[in-house]
């Protein structure tokens, strides 16, 4: 099972832009090995999901870079000594090994917010950026790991692609 | 010269406050306080919307909590339409309030105090968090996000969505229980209740570490209030509000729809938090606690097998000792195996997939008063709508507002009992907060706050001054 947890608050704008990903893909994931979850933050629940995956991609709105931009990074599992309302992908990585055991290979796909402000409207530029997003995703759920990890041995770097 | 404390914010708790403690010239504290730094208005921001409108709006109240003011807020819109609802569409909102409970309580008691419990209260602040309670135990910690799992997961397939659900409407549900869902949550129901029993068996031993705190920790007489089944078993969805006194003594039993003759409101200038209080007392001495610490206080029996098992061992303990908020945390335990065995049972009432799961009607009513019982106690929405159906008054009593009093009072017993000279020890820092914490304030839910989590510990000077300061979060 391959798991896709999109998450961020719909009502600061651009900063739901992962929980809105998720919510567009669920329906096309729903009879697959994908499980999609749209969630307000990362909980320590999560982990549990994460140590049964094949594969974790995390998707989230970053505020820093230019508005639209989407980068796609590996993560590893790291505690970051945070509370439970700003829990990271590195967080839920470091507790599915505590806790179960397993840590699945990970990416974190971001795009760069521009507006986040009192709303439930997307900035113009999240808008136009969000189906390249989405496609880049979709093909990323498509791919197999070990294509993930020759693109990251090629880019030398945790930066497997970047695309505005 | 005598010096304040403040410690802003307080972690580890749902909102953003801050305490203050006032020194003497001989460094002992001689006053303090629990103050809640932040606002959010939804009485006010709700006047002017549709009354159909107010369940999902006021959902956005907490992200914790949304489901207990959905479900109190639709109660609320109910009276508006002047409907019965269904049958099954009560014991639909029953099952998801229980569920709201488990997953809440799991996260007050195994993500935001285990790390006290587990590690000591004297423990390296940089491991006394959960991710240093988790390789410490990580047994207990699978089960807590298990747990806590099951409830977001119960939740999720009666309504569609954890956070924010809009399933509760006014006159019911807006989508009957599939028979596939059921059946997935009766599959979990076996392994979680055995977790539920477990975590006691975990917690009881813990006692003995703790009799400083137990003794400690908001441990005096106060009233306690909230819904109760007419036989003394706990109920969270509806029955009477009854409220006992600190001997344990019935005091008086109400219509929940009634609550205005018994509870007033007050206002203090360091926060803005309200402090309800028993009327025929009068401020402050109408104080009372509402939770599960309250529910367990006033019940003669659960209602469950195994939760009456574990009740009655807890009634075993001395009165006075349950006067303690430390036995919050117990009370949680207690409910959250409560909560389980109840899913089960509505799960199998011969009707629960019933198609018929809301009363349709128009406004009949320009007044609505709904109340449940929420993870931190009673919960009040009381609405006035005009010919339309807008609202053009609201009321919110939010459990954590009920406990003001009592929580103001606990972090001056504490901190008195702990606090001594002009600097602050971590160790005393986190048992001011820990007493905050047995309460589990939702401070997000009860000020109506666009805001950021985390509390603030102020060291003042008889003359106000500040003599140290932490700030932590």
């Amino acid at each position: 099972m391959k798991l896709l947890i999109g998450y961020g608050n719909t009502l600061r704008q651009d900063d739901g832009a992962g929980w809105l990903i998720a919510s567009q893909l669920a329906p096309d994931y729903a009879d697959s090995n994908v499980m999609v979850q749209a969630a307000h933050q990362l909980m320590p629940e999560y982990a549990a999901l994460a140590a049964q995956a094949e594969q974790v991609i995390f998707v989230d709105a970053s505020a820093t870079g230019p508005a639209g931009q989407v980068l796609i990074r590996h993560v590893e599992p790291a505690s970051n000594l945070c509370d439970t309302h700003t829990l990271q992908p590195s967080d839920i990585l470091y507790l599915a090994r505590t806790l179960y055991g397993h840590t699945p290979p990970a990416l974190l796909v971001t795009i760069a917010g521009a507006e986040f402000e009192l709303s439930d409207q997307l900035s113009p530029a999240v808008t136009t950026a969000m189906p390249a997003a989405i496609i880049q995703i979709k093909n990323l759920l498509a791919t197999k790991q070990h294509q993930h990890a020759s693109k990251a041995a090629v880019s030398g770097s945790k930066l497997v692609t970047n695309d505005n | 010269m005598s010096k304040t404390i403040t410690i802003d914010p307080v972690t580890r708790i749902e909102g953003h406050g801050k305490i203050t403690l006032q020194l003497n010239d001989a460094g002992e504290v001689a006053d303090a306080h629990f103050h809640v730094t932040q606002l959010r208005g939804f009485e006010k921001f709700s006047e002017g919307r549709p009354f159909r409108e107010m369940p999902g709006l006021m959902a956005r109240i907490c992200g914790i909590c949304p489901v207990s003011h959905l479900v109190a807020s639709a109660k609320a819109c109910d009276e508006i339409l002047a409907v019965r609802i269904p049958p099954t569409a009560v014991n639909l909102r029953k099952i998801l309030n229980l569920a709201q409970m488990v997953q809440s309580h799991a996260l007050s008691v195994f993500y935001l105090s285990a790390p006290d419990l587990i590690l000591g209260m004297d423990a390296d602040p940089n491991q006394r968090n959960i991710f240093g309670m988790m390789a410490a135990d990580p047994q207990l910690a699978r089960d807590g996000v298990r747990l806590r799992q099951f409830g977001q997961q119960v939740i999720e397939r009666l309504s569609g969505k954890r956070i924010h659900p809009n399933w509760v409407v006014a006159g019911g549900v807006d989508e009957p229980l599939s028979e596939t869902a059921r059946d997935l949550i009766l599959a979990d129901i076996p392994e979680v209740k055995r977790i539920a029993r477990q975590t006691l068996d975990w917690f009881i031993p813990l006692l003995d570490q703790f009799r400083e705190e137990i003794r400690v920790f908001a441990n005096f007489p106060t009233m306690y209030m909230g819904m109760i089944n007419p036989d003394g078993s706990l109920e969270h969805y509806d029955g009477i509000l009854r409220i006992i006194d600190a001997d344990g003594k019935h005091v008086t039993d109400v219509d929940p729809t009634r609550y205005m003759d018994i509870i007033g409101e007050a206002v203090e200038d360091h926060s803005y938090l309200k402090s309800p209080f028993y009327k025929p007392l009068g401020y402050p001495a109408g104080i009372y606690r509402v939770g599960p610490l309250a529910r367990l206080n006033m019940a003669t029996h659960a209602g469950t097998p195994l939760a009456d098992e574990a009740l009655k061992a807890y009634q075993t303990l001395d009165w006075k000792e349950r006067q303690s908020s430390f036995y919050f945390h117990y009370a949680r335990l207690i409910e959250i195996l409560y909560g389980i065995e109840r899913i089960e049972e509505l799960l199998h009432t011969p009707n629960i997939l019933d198609k018929r799961v809301q009363a349709l009607a128009n406004i009949n009513s320009e007044e609505g008063i709904g109340i449940s019982e929420a993870p931190r106690g009673t919960l009040l929405h009381h609405y006035r709508a005009d010919e339309h159906g807008l609202i053009t008054w609201a009321n919110l009593i939010i459990a954590t507002g009920h406990n003001n009093l009592a929580m103001d009072r606990g972090v001056l017993q504490t901190a008195r009992h702990f606090v001594r000279g002009n600097t602050i020890q971590e160790g005393m820092l986190n048992r001011v907060e820990a007493v905050i914490r047995t309460f589990d304030p939702c401070l997000s839910c009860s000020t109506h706050a666009v805001g950021q989590m985390p509390l603030h510990i102020e060291l003042l000077a008889p003359d106000g001054s500040q003599l140290d300061t932490v700030q932590r979060g």
